[in-house]
C-alpha cells in the first residue's frame, strides 16, 4: 500500500471491493459501505472506474484513455492522477 | 474520432 501523495504512474490501481455503484443518466454514483458516503463519479470518473475492475498500471490506464480520447498525453496524465489520488483517499481504490 | 475528453472529477454527496 502506498502513501497517497506518491501515487505515481508506475503503480498498480484498482477497485476496492464494498462498493455499491449505480448507473444514473450516464454517470456512476457510488455507495462505500465502508465509510457511508455517496459519491459521484461523473461520466469520465465512471469510465475510469470500469477501467479499473483488474489492476492495471496507471501508465497503461492513461494509454487506454488517451487512445480512445481526444486529450494531450500530459494533461491526461496529470488529471487522471488528481483523481486517482482523491479515490485514494476516500478508499475506495486499491493502488501499490 | 476520438470521443471528447472531460476533466474526471469526483463529487462527494451530502445525504
Amino acid at each position: 500500500m502506498i502513501k497517497n501523495q506518491s501515487l505515481s504512474v508506475q503503480h498498480l490501481v484498482s477497485q476496492k471491493e464494498g462498493n455499491i455503484v449505480s448507473d444514473m443518466d450516464g454517470e456512476k454514483v457510488m455507495l462505500s459501505i465502508h465509510n457511508g458516503k455517496y459519491y459521484n463519479l461523473g461520466e469520465m470518473g465512471g469510465e475510469i472506474w470500469e477501467l479499473l475492475k483488474e489492476p492495471i498500471t496507471v501508465q497503461n490506464l492513461i494509454a487506454s484513455l488517451t487512445e480512445q480520447y481526444d486529450v494531450e498525453h500530459s494533461e491526461c496524465e496529470e488529471q487522471v492522477l488528481s483523481f486517482l489520488t482523491l479515490l485514494l483517499e476516500e478508499g475506495i481504490v486499491n493502488a501499490g | 474520432m476520438k470521443k471528447v475528453w472531460k476533466q474526471p472529477v469526483l463529487e462527494v454527496l451530502d445525504v
